[in-house]
């Protein structure tokens, strides 16, 4: 029997990254149901997001620089959506789509590695030693400031979707894109702040664990192993979807971890999500399956 | 009505479809047999280099097979290559299985692992079974790496023993450039011919169908599900092969084999070539293979140049040069057929 005092920190472990993999997923689900992109790049983003706060840390310090990167990788979005993404055609472009982003993601890793080289780089901030104690349990500070960053924007995205006509667009464009259309919606300028909204989550996603882990091209590619795993497994599109099972999944992983090998912990993810398609393809929160 | 547009489309034949015919295979007789002496008669390293293309034709044509022609966007294919790769020295190095039936159950064992992920992906929309394997391959990349036990982790197993052909006295070994280049070329002209010949058939006409209409194709009773796995499946098979092959080429396996390098070069060549197109493929495999061996470009640079590509592509061309000779060749005829009216 595993030490319950362990168990309750893996626990709390894996809340704090599932927060991480929430911005991330809540991100990807928003791209894909406004524009029916499946972002494949986004890995890549939530890497520039990181540099970008290597880079802007020891200039304005943690905050700032957090707040600057998902400021920075938004703008990128208004680039990209302005640049590619409005020339795909309306209908019958995801394939296109994916391999649109995969490109993008070539680009932008080799393209690090080139610039930024292979070598991973620490950024140093003030709060790398620091230690907060909740009850028994003691935690870095940078972790609980990540839970903080993304409890804050998440909190934010839902407040925007539920309240101001922009984020009511993006989910009538999400819920029926012809009929959205019809009431005089115009979808190139709903697409373009989703874009801009899911790239500034993933902004903040890297800008958030820069510190807590370190900072290379190929990052991206492991945490969004995982975090594409969470959208399959939430339903494509499906923000709360997204939410609830990053941090389950997040809690899963860092208990297997604990308990188990790597190889268990990196399987179970990938288990979970071939058993929940195999009884709800459409996975766990969708309401209907897309044709 | 119909018997005009048979009578303008004999007359009007595009290149593509007269090259099917008896020109095209006196054409591939001949440029295969020069290729294989000029490659032959060259330095090793012409050879390796040969070799690598003839791998990079086998699995851009697996690619295409299941992208181009069956419109499904499978990013497991690098995961069904290690896989292959893994098996195949496993159970050679491990087991002391003939290097031949290795290779061959490393092709099964791809289609194994094909049907516990197609079975429930295939079902999903594009856009759910794009992720799903490409969440398949970056797992196995990190499997390979930590499953010590099984693959001896992140050094890889080097050593591995070459496949040795008996030719009444005299011992071939096909890991050596040469040999190898010529076991690669008749395991891509087999495979070549069997996809060609597969494509050609029925099956290969539902295959186009499905990808042009899913839902047209199934109200017209076709089993979309059961046709989507098998493209798959055939696809894993054939990259398991020649994965299998490649590393006792290297002669060593190593968790790199799962590297999005592989990945990437497949899209490449099959986008740029033009998916759906089966010849403008096959040369685009072999351009992309000795053009940056030529140049001599850095890995990273050379993504870097991929990545541009597949992007422009995507905007501006998504047929790639392959559909883009096949829609400007297929207008002559239909014009004439306008104009006659």
């Amino acid at each position: 029997m595993p030490d319950p005092i362990l168990v309750v920190q893996l626990i709390v472990n894996g809340l704090v990254i599932g927060a991480i993999y929430a911005l991330l997923a809540a991100g990807l689900s928003l791209i894909f149901g406004v524009l029916d992109v499946v972002n494949l790049a986004h890995g890549a983003l939530y890497m520039l997001g990181a540099y970008a706060a290597f880079f802007l840390v020891p200039l304005g310090g943690y905050w700032v620089a957090a707040l600057l990167s998902g400021v920075v990788l938004a703008f990128f979005g208004y680039i990209l959506y302005e640049l590619l993404f409005s020339r795909l055609p309306a209908a019958g472009g995801i394939p296109r789509s994916i391999l649109l982003t995969i490109g993008i993601a070539m680009i932008l890793e080799n393209g690090a590695i080139a610039v930024w080289s292979a070598s991973p780089r620490v950024v140093e901030t003030d709060y790398a030693q620091s230690l907060v104690s909740i009850g028994f349990i003691q935690l870095p500070l940078l972790r609980v400031f990540a839970v903080l960053i993304a409890t804050l924007a998440l909190g934010g995205l839902f407040l925007l979707l539920q309240k101001t006509i922009m984020g009511k667009a993006m989910r009538a464009i999400s819920q029926n894109r012809e009929a959205a259309i019809m009431v005089g919606l115009r979808p190139r300028r709903v697409a373009r702040m989703a874009i801009m909204l899911g790239l500034g989550l993933a902004g903040l996603a890297g800008a958030t664990l820069a510190p807590i882990y370190t900072v290379h091209p190929l990052m991206g590619l492991t945490i969004v192993f995982k975090t594409f795993a969470i959208v399959v497994i939430g339903g494509m599109g499906s923000i709360p979807g997204a939410v609830i099972v990053s941090l389950l999944v997040g809690v899963v992983e860092s208990v297997v971890g604990g308990l188990a090998t790597t190889v268990i912990q990196d399987l179970a993810v990938f288990v979970l999500m071939i058993a929940v398609l195999f009884f709800r393809p459409q996975g766990l929160f969708a309401k209907r399956v897309r044709i | 009505m119909k018997d005009r547009a048979q009578s303008i489309g004999n007359k009007y034949r595009t290149p593509f479809e007269i090259l099917h015919g008896r020109g095209l295979q006196i054409g591939l007789i001949v440029s295969i047999v020069l290729g294989t002496a000029l490659v032959l008669s060259s330095s090793s390293y012409v050879a390796n280099v040969a070799g690598l293309a003839l791998t990079f034709v086998v699995l851009a044509t697996s690619f295409n097979l299941i992208y181009g022609y069956t419109g499904l966007v499978s990013l497991a294919q690098a995961g069904f290559w290690g896989i292959g790769a893994y098996t195949a020295a496993l159970l050679v190095v491990d087991l002391g299985v003939s290097h031949w039936i290795a290779f061959l159950l490393s092709g099964l064992m791809a289609v194994v692992f094909a049907l516990i992920v197609g079975i429930p992906s295939l079902r999903l929309s594009v856009g759910g079974f794009a992720i799903v394997t490409l969440t398949f391959s970056l797992l196995l990349a990190l499997v390979a790496g930590n499953w010590r036990s099984l693959t001896r982790g992140r050094l890889g197993i080097p050593g591995l023993p070459p496949p040795l052909l008996r030719i009444s006295d005299s011992v071939v070994d096909l890991s050596q450039p040469r040999p190898y280049f010529v076991a690669t070329l008749l395991l891509a002209l087999v495979t070549l011919f069997i996809i060609h010949r597969l494509l050609r058939s029925r099956v290969g006409r539902t295959f186009t169908a499905i990808r042009e209409n899913a839902t047209l194709a199934t109200s017209q009773g076709i089993n979309t599900f059961r046709y989507r796995l098998f493209a798959f499946c055939l696809a894993a098979f054939f990259t398991g092969i020649v994965g299998g092959f490649y590393v006792f080429h290297l002669t060593i396996v190593h968790p790199s084999i799962f590297d999005f390098y592989y990945m990437q070069t497949m899209l490449i060549m099959v986008i740029v070539g033009g998916p759906g197109t089966f010849w403008p493929v096959v040369v685009a495999s072999l351009l992309f293979t000795a053009i940056p061996e030529g140049l001599r470009v850095a890995e990273d640079l050379r993504l870097i140049v991929y990545g541009v590509l597949l992007v422009v592509a995507m905007i501006f061309l998504p047929e790639g040069v392959g559909g883009f000779l096949k829609r400007r060749l297929m207008v002559a005829p239909e014009d004439e057929g306008a104009n006659e009216r």
